[in-house]
């Protein structure tokens, strides 16, 4: 055994190399994570290609803290996809979907309150009480070796909630087109609300 | 006795080619002409017949993929499966029966080349298929995991170069995953595994099978220098010791005998000092000065990496 080790030190430092920082890697993960205090609100986000709530057909607006459905018919004919509206919950570590009013072919404007949220207070402020931010986390640092072995493009473009070290993956969000609207700050009445 | 008896005819045979060209006036030139174009027709007819069977291979291969994707929507899970693992498996198998006979041999590696791409195809099918979540990049490092234990254990007992070389490269593929899910960021992930991958490589290199050490040199030097130029770009003075750590690779290289290191690390060099003089020396009187000491450093370097590669034997 010995004069294998011996012969073969090379071979096994290559080999328990990677593994011995996997290891590493993962225990101050666990430390870190163990000792950052997680998330306490859920965030609010949407996955519409172009969204931009200026110019967008479909938008999504705060008005006296709860979140309103606002849609207007395109002037310019342009069709844009209607979004998908979801509800991430760091405690849980879970998404919802929450369901959005029905357009019919008639309507040219619609402005409604979404009924999920009437008992929810809502905040747009980019940082949540507890100092959390909702980002896109790209990791342009791609080169042949990581591409090859690196686990493909899903872990270079996530989407987190970051506070100093601790990032929080959204784990179903998509990894492009996901954009911010709120953090649910409190039940009404009731602080913390999640 | 049987010895002698193979030194006298071979004698014999001397005795009348000798005796046969005085008498015809044949020169060893005309001799050593006849042997070369019949060797160089018999290596023609080889490779005419390789490249053939190539193609034939290739027809077959694009056969199957084609029909398979054709029937594809009308087949249920398990046929889907079947058909992709199966392949894969019957190939795999195939190539363990033909090392069995001299004859066959040289067939096992293209047919560990193409189970290498049928199983993991069938593994992912099979996953899509019957297991729940969307998380590809777990899904492959399974794979990888479970195809590097199939090929390495399958290396062991056979040493076949074919096999431990797919076996390392999908111990890589998942090993890679893993150190990224550990939270493992780009730039080290690349130096730990390119450093690991050139230990690797230099321990093939000392084996019978040093065929394949140079892909691996090149592979892991690549991801080394290519990873630590990332964490040290634009950062002064640290980035200068990318200089030193070329040149220690160049004299590794010279070391270990591999030129395809050589070859790497004094493109890292060239590119670095591209790099810096850019970054630093590109004002616009201090430019064309920066060119011509560029240019200088540049031929310097080309005929100190001639000498090391004339040192690798």
């Amino acid at each position: 055994m010995k004069k294998f080790l011996r012969e073969n030190i090379v071979l096994i430092a290559g080999v328990t190399l990677p593994l011995l920082l996997t290891v590493i890697f993962f225990i101050a993960t666990q430390f870190d994570k163990a000792s950052n205090e997680y998330p306490l609100h859920s965030v609010i986000y949407t996955d519409q290609p172009n969204y931009n709530a200026n110019r967008s057909s479909y938008q999504f607006v705060v008005k006296k803290d709860q979140l309103h459905f606002v849609y207007t018919a395109s002037d310019t004919g342009q069709n844009w996809k209607k979004p998908r509206l979801y509800v991430f919950n760091p405690q849980a570590n879970t998404s919802q979907e929450i369901e959005l009013p029905i357009i019919n072919e008639s309507d040219t404007k619609i402005d409604i309150p979404l009924p999920y949220f009437a008992s929810k207070t809502i905040s747009t402020l980019l940082t949540s009480p507890d100092g959390y931010t909702f980002k896109s986390n790209y990791r342009h640092n791609v080169n042949i070796l990581t591409s090859l072995f690196g686990g493909g493009s899903k872990s270079r473009n996530r989407v987190i909630l970051s506070k100093g070290s601790s990032n929080i993956i959204i784990p179903d969000a998509a990894r492009y087109n996901t954009h911010f609207i709120g953090w649910i700050v409190g039940e009404q009445g009731v602080a913390n609300g999640k | 006795m049987e010895n002698s008896n193979i030194i006298e005819s071979k004698e014999t045979a001397l005795a009348q080619i000798t005796q046969l060209a005085q008498e015809f006036d044949v020169s060893l030139d005309e001799i050593g002409a006849r042997f070369t174009q019949k060797n160089n027709q018999d290596k023609s007819d080889k490779w005419l017949s390789r490249l053939l069977g190539y193609l034939g291979g290739a027809f077959v291969f694009g056969g199957l993929a084609l029909l398979i994707s054709m029937l594809w929507d009308d087949l249920s899970s398990v046929a889907r499966v079947i058909i992709t693992y199966g392949p894969g498996l019957v190939t795999f198998i195939l190539s363990i029966i033909v090392l069995k006979d001299p004859r066959y041999d040289k067939a096992s590696t293209p047919l560990f080349l193409m189970s290498a791409i049928l199983l993991p195809t069938g593994m992912f099918v099979f996953l899509h298929e019957y297991a729940k979540g969307d998380d590809g990049q777990l899904a492959a490092m399974i794979v990888f995991g479970i195809l590097a234990c199939h090929f390495l254990g399958a290396f062991f007992p056979l040493k076949r170069t074919s096999l431990l070389f797919f076996g390392y490269l999908f111990w890589n593929g998942s090993i890679g995953i893993l150190m990224e899910r550990a939270g493992v960021s780009g730039e080290i992930l690349g130096i730990i595994l390119g450093v690991s991958i050139m230990m690797v490589a230099w321990s093939i290199d000392q084996t019978k099978h040093r065929a394949i050490a140079p892909f691996w040199y090149f592979l892991g030097s690549i991801g080394l220098l290519w990873s630590i130029f990332d964490l040290i770009e634009g950062i002064s003075p640290i980035d200068i010791l990318y200089l030193p750590l070329t040149i220690f690779l160049m004299l590794v290289s010279t070391r270990i005998h591999s030129r395809t290191l050589l070859f790497i690390s004094t493109l890292a060099l060239l590119g670095f000092l591209g790099y810096y003089t850019g970054e630093y020396f590109a004002d616009t009187t201090g430019w064309p000065i920066a060119l011509i000491i560029m240019g200088f450093m540049l031929i310097s370097v080309s005929a100190y990496a001639v000498q090391l590669g004339k040192k690798i034997k």
